[in-house]
């Protein structure tokens, strides 16, 4: 009696999951990157990614040799990642030397696809599947905000399937083998903790992810804003609550960077810093060349607009502690969710590289679903300029990694069509061209979103 | 949210936390990455043992007339001018260190200028040079030591810059010469402009076999010197990497800068052991194995087996005089 009980229970849950609305956006968007991840990677990346691997099993850590140039977090996921590959499943390579690419070494040096180390395809699936299971992870937290906030299975569903089946959060975990979606996890997860009131883990996970990937770190003052609005008045609340955030943050540098603590590679950590800031004050040898001037001009650029967008952000954290008065916390939430919202898309407003994009993603989703379903267009043209624009910078050394060790294509193809790329069109090169034209896009998808947050804000005026 | 989506957010962060305290785990405290390498000679048969905790690709290199050196020393002298900046050659010196370190090689001893003066009275030794430049005390318009040392034997590592191709005088300046490579090989055999090899070399094949993939030209060696191997690329009648026979020693030279491609060759030759001579006799095998591997060939006279694991990603080496 009592096992037909469990077994009606357990069939009662299965068909309850079965039927879940997550379940076809979860195995759509698995579905895609499936295919995709065996077939298109962008090679330049993810070498770097084996060279770690390998000085990690050599036992130089992340930062004695060359070839890791990011702040730890990643660089342990690697290492356990590379156990598994290497230890457990057997990986005998992560990629070979070919020739055959030198030639275009020179043609292809400033635009990122310069690498005659070609990754094999079962170790790009072995990057690859920890990002897309962080896909996964953000997909269902952002299932949760909405529903919690909606109380909407189906609005929930369409929620994560905003973040999951983006076409840019797709690429970037799928095909580029980029690591800003644990960095996206660790920044949901902070706001999903602090709204919970686990401050000292908030703590910890914003500054994970600002260990991930620099960007969060502007969320830290919307975070503590809202701390501040949510126990205004209660002096005790507020400065017990920000030194629990703040031992949080604490406690988690510590452990994360305990070994270049001791080991002395602590600055090394900060390269990935610390080389564009540095490469914004020194000229290059060729500024004529639209990367080169990239990474020299056009990081000063983005080295100034600091001084903009770090008061601006200040200042809009400001308003929300002052407008937050007599607000209720569901009142409260919105805003933090809005601000996140506005201090993410403003914090890359100078039209970054695509991957950083992915920490505007959620928030954008929480806010079409829940509030404002006309910014669908911004989403849209922002994702689909932001893979047209990765698009451009790897184009067709995606197929490295078919061309050197599948016979669906040839090597030489591949390399014909990346050297085709850079075919001058209007007096530049193509590559460049589509650069040029596809950052637009992207801008354009960017700033799309600040002029519909300002539309919405003006109609509740105008209704009062 | 449910209590239960409460919950679980706090065990995700957890097991999350755990995941990045394991994996700092591996590239720092506990590495449960482990290598070894034994090859035993019993007559003409040599027995092999590789081992590996991890999947890896093999190597294992049998050649003769491999170097027999009592040391390898370092040029490094903050107090003397050189063409590659101080701060680059220290942190080009310090990872070839590990280098060494992987291939289970002694690590070369760092000599100032002084000392490398006094070391090139004995021939029976390597110097690597990564300066660009030689310092006073061994060479100039004048001081021929350094040319003289490797002619009767000496064996000179040359990265970083044109080899002969400056001076330093009195005054401690930097003063060139004309036909860079003249004062050791008897004609201007050096390049000068920075461009990269893309063409296979001569003896590509032994490149290949022991992963050596610099492409560098600037400093580069001409081709065709008689008694001169070239396992690198080539273009414009130059190659990026050269080991060149003069008089009775060899000098190795590197074409590029101090980049991680030359660092790893620099570190594969000296460790390896190759000179101009392992030409004809060299053989390799190959394979890959998790946990271990063993083998045996058959070899005749004495010869040197380089063992190395990774591929291009090499995490292991180790040299045998058999």
């Amino acid at each position: 009696m009592e096992q037909g009980c469990t077994g009606d229970r357990f069939k009662e849950r299965f068909v309850r999951s079965v039927r879940h609305p997550l379940l076809p956006v979860i195995m759509t968007g698995l579905m895609i990157r499936l295919i995709l991840m065996p077939l298109l990677t962008y090679a330049y990346d993810i070498s770097f990614w084996a060279t770690t691997i390998q000085n990690i099993m050599s036992g130089d850590g992340l930062y004695d040799m060359p070839g890791y140039y990011y702040s730890p977090v990643w660089g342990y996921i690697l290492g356990a990642v590379g156990f598994i590959g290497n230890v457990l499943l057997g990986i005998t390579s992560m990629g070979g030397f070919f020739e055959e690419l030198l030639p275009g070494i020179e043609l292809f040096e400033n635009c990122y696809t310069s690498t005659a180390i070609v990754t094999t395809i079962e170790f790009n699936i072995l990057i690859k599947v920890p990002l897309i299971l962080s896909d996964v992870l953000v997909a269902w937290m952002l299932y949760s905000l909405v529903k919690e906030k909606t109380g909407d299975e189906r609005k929930a569903a369409t929620g994560a399937a905003l973040w999951f089946l983006c076409p840019i959060v797709i690429y970037m975990s799928s095909i580029h083998a980029t690591f800003d979606t644990f960095s996206v996890l660790f920044t949901l997860l902070s706001v999903m903790l602090l709204r919970k009131e686990h401050y000292l883990l908030a703590g910890m996970s914003i500054a994970t992810a600002t260990f991930t990937k620099l960007f969060p770190a502007y969320l830290i003052v919307v975070l503590v804003a809202y701390t501040l609005a949510r126990h205004r008045g209660d002096r005790n609340a507020i400065g017990k609550n920000i030194m629990k955030m703040a031992a949080g943050a604490l406690i988690i540098t510590l452990l994360i960077y305990a070994p270049m603590l001791l080991d002395g590679t602590f600055a090394e950590s900060f390269f990935f810093i610390t080389a564009r800031v540095g490469g914004a004050s020194v000229p290059t040898e060729n500024e004529q060349d639209l990367f080169a001037l990239l990474s020299s001009g056009g990081m000063r650029i983005v080295t100034l607009v600091q001084f903009v967008i770090l008061p601006g952000i200040c200042y809009l954290a400001y308003r929300m502690y002052t407008g937050g008065k007599d607000k209720t916390e569901e009142e409260l939430d919105d805003r933090l969710l809005l601000l996140a919202l506005v201090t993410t898309t403003f914090s890359l407003a100078w039209v970054p590289s695509p991957q950083y994009l992915l920490i505007i993603i959620p928030f954008l989703a929480y806010h079409i679903i829940a509030k404002d379903c006309r910014l669908i267009i911004p989403w849209v043209v922002m994702s689909v300029g932001a893979v047209l624009f990765a698009f451009s910078t790897s184009n067709f050394s995606l197929l490295l990694s078919l061309g050197a060790y599948t016979d669906i294509i040839e090597l030489g193809t591949v390399i014909f069509l990346m050297e085709s790329m850079h075919v001058p069109v209007f007096g530049m090169p193509f590559q460049q061209l589509l650069f040029i034209i596809t950052g637009i896009i992207e801008g354009v998808g960017i700033w799309m979103i600040f002029l519909y947050i300002y539309l919405r804000r003006r109609e509740h005026v105008v209704n009062g | 949210m449910l209590s239960t989506d409460r919950r679980i957010i706090v065990i995700l962060f957890a097991m999350l936390t755990v995941l990045l305290m394991i994996g700092q785990g591996i590239a720092y405290w506990a590495n449960p990455n482990s290598f070894d390498s034994d090859m035993d000679r019993t007559g003409d048969n040599v027995e092999y043992t590789l081992s590996s905790s991890a999947a890896v690709e093999y190597s294992i290199t049998v050649f003769e007339n491999g170097t027999d050196l009592e040391g390898i020393y370092v040029y490094y002298d903050e107090e003397v001018a050189s063409y590659q900046p101080h701060s680059a050659q220290k942190r080009f010196i310090e990872r070839l260190m590990l280098e060494f370190d992987r291939r289970n090689a002694e690590r070369p001893v760092i000599v100032d200028a002084d000392g490398i003066a006094d070391l090139m009275t004995n021939v029976d030794i390597g110097i690597i040079v990564v300066s660009g430049i030689l310092p006073p005390t061994v060479f100039s318009n004048t001081d021929s030591t350094a040319v003289d040392w490797v002619k009767g034997g000496g064996v000179l590592y040359w990265a970083g810059g044109v080899l002969d191709s400056s001076y330093i005088d009195a005054d401690g300046q930097i003063t060139m010469l004309p036909d860079p490579g003249t004062r050791f090989f008897g004609f201007p055999s050096v390049n000068t402009e920075n461009e990269r090899g893309s063409v296979p070399s001569d003896d590509r094949d032994i490149g290949r076999m022991l992963s050596m993939n610099a492409d560098g030209l600037y400093g580069g060696l001409k081709i065709a010197i008689p008694g001169t191997l070239y396992p690198g690329f080539q273009d414009d009648g130059f190659s990026s990497i050269s080991l060149a026979s003069v008089g009775n020693g060899m000098v190795a030279v590197f074409g590029g800068s101090l980049d991680n491609a030359v660092r790893v060759s620099l570190a594969q030759t000296v460790c390896s052991g190759i000179t101009p001579d392992v030409r004809g006799s060299i053989e390799c095998v190959t394979g890959s194995f998790q946990g271990s591997h063993s083998g045996s060939t058959v070899v005749s006279g004495s010869v040197t087996a380089y063992v190395y694991y990774g591929g291009t990603h090499i995490v292991y080496g180790k040299r045998f005089s058999l």
